[in-house]
């Protein structure tokens, strides 16, 4: 008898060793992951300007870190002006350059830098949006709409020109410090006040119920009206200090904090099971066929590389200081007809196999899986530790 | 070469209609075999279903076939995938 108490504690020590390695080593490899990504932004940032001027091919003169002239290399004459800024976009950042008549009417933009997500980013110039803007006064590029599908986007390419506008003519301007609390916000708070409701109901048929409530406003607003799910790319701008707008994107902040408290305090994850569009999409998918939970065989080894395949996806984002670099969800596919080639097939066999498997994406391959075991297992382990 | 071919091209079409009389002669025992009670309004789900298939089918490869390859393989995803899911629907629903 105490020979086998003694074998589960040395299980139960190896366990705990094991997770806290997992604990220690993630938060390690990320921090040394976020600070040579920085590292190497640095020095890409401080060539990217003089280099970007220096391919213009024309003879300029600083006037200030925002604003240069550029002369007539024969007649000295004014001819033109270049203004370079910085919006933001999704993930973080739009560096764009502008150049512009001596009357300040854009003549061209080009985008120096993003770290917007490929096929989102695509939109900008299927759409020709750059080129839309020429001829336009630079006092008056705010009044430009955004371009659907990729909206974010080109919101920081407007903002980016206006911005590099401003400070390259010194005039004052104060960020909108109104916070938006709109139906997003709202929508998200009812969401997991839903969720929260249905573990105090008793009544499978209420529960049942309200979980299908829950899934289908998730699908039709969450997902096909704002696609707004939460993405690795959104956890990657995150680490990386490419924080959304408290005033007017309130609800990022409130699904994200929302999504990890309803781990931390209650230790169940509400997000991948009532709230996330996508999984509510493969669920009401379900619905048509007859999906089974299957487990094979394998499938400790298949989670395993599940996981080590988000760890690897942020790992890398951060080290190149791209957050949408390494964003393999297929939502947008979905939601906004906006993806890659390669991500729409997967989601066609996504679709279908959600007739005969329950949450393939979830189970399998949501990058989500991998993030919300890691905050479960840190809680797990500080539990334990104050016991 | 087909599709262009004097011969083969009438002999396509031969064996596809050959193949579609047999289909449609076969789905009533086949309905029969899967034991689904099959009335009016389930049959006219099912045609329109089929009909809406084959359309789905011949609009994506004649977009292929008119040098629309992106546009086509675009066609049969969205709404190729859409007639999958409605027809696993539709099965549960014949099978009640």
């Amino acid at each position: 008898m105490e020979a086998d108490e003694k074998i589960i504690n040395m299980r139960n020590y190896s366990v705990h060793f094991k997770n806290w390695f997992i604990i220690i080593g993630v938060i390690l490899v990320v921090i040394v992951a976020i600070s040579l990504g920085n590292k190497r932004s640095k020095v890409k940032n401080k060539d990217l300007i003089s280099n970007s001027i220096k391919n213009l091919d024309v003879e300029t003169q600083f006037i200030n870190s925002n604003k240069w002239l550029v002369v007539n290399p024969i007649t000295g004459l004014k001819e033109n002006y270049i203004f370079i800024g910085e919006g933001k976009g999704y993930n973080g950042p739009v560096k764009v350059l502008v150049l512009s008549d001596t009357n300040h009417v854009i003549k061209s933009v080009k985008i120096l830098a993003q770290t917007e997500t490929h096929s989102y980013f695509q939109q900008i110039f299927k759409t020709n949006f750059l080129g839309k803007l020429t001829g336009i006064k630079l006092s008056s590029v705010n009044n430009i709409d955004g371009v659907s599908g990729a909206t974010k986007s080109s919101i920081g390419i407007i903002t980016g020109i206006n911005l590099a506008y401003l400070a390259g003519e010194n005039i004052e301007f104060s960020e909108n410090k109104k916070i938006q609390f709109g139906f997003l916000e709202i929508l998200i708070l009812i969401l997991f006040a839903l969720a929260l409701i249905n573990t105090r109901l008793r009544k499978k048929q209420y529960v049942r119920m309200v979980w299908w409530l829950s899934l289908f406003l998730s699908v039709i607003f969450l997902g096909f009206t704002y696609n707004q799910a939460i993405t690795i790319a959104r956890i990657n701008s995150l680490l990386l200090g490419f924080w959304p707008s408290v005033y007017t994107e309130l609800f990022v902040y409130i699904l994200i904090i929302a999504s990890i408290s309803s781990i931390v305090f209650t230790g169940k994850n509400h997000y991948c099971h009532s709230i996330c569009p996508f999984g509510a999409s493969q669920e009401l998918i379900g619905k048509l066929g007859k999906p089974k939970i299957r487990k094979p065989k394998n499938f400790k080894l298949l989670k395993r590389i599940q996981w080590s395949v988000t760890f690897f996806a942020i790992v890398i984002a951060l080290f190149m200081y791209d957050p949408g670099l390494t964003e393999y969800e297929i939502y947008g596919g979905l939601f906004k007809l906006t993806a890659t080639a390669a991500g729409f097939g997967l989601l066609i066999i996504i679709i279908i196999s959600s007739l005969f498997i329950k949450k393939p994406w979830c189970r399998y391959l949501c990058p989500l899986d991998g993030f919300f075991k890691y905050l479960s297992i840190v809680r797990k382990e500080v539990i334990h530790l104050f016991k | 070469m087909f599709p262009y071919s004097t011969m083969l091209e009438p002999l396509f079409w031969i064996i596809m209609g050959f193949l579609y009389t047999i289909f449609i002669i076969s789905i009533k025992y086949w309905a029969e075999d899967l034991k689904f009670k099959l009335n009016w309004w389930k049959w006219t789900l099912f045609s329109i279903w089929f009909i809406v298939l084959n359309i789905i089918i011949a609009g994506g490869f004649t977009l292929i076939g008119e040098n629309e390859t992106r546009a086509g393989l675009y066609f049969l995803g969205v709404f190729g995938t859409s007639i999958i899911l409605l027809g696993a629907g539709l099965w549960k629903l014949m099978r009640k």
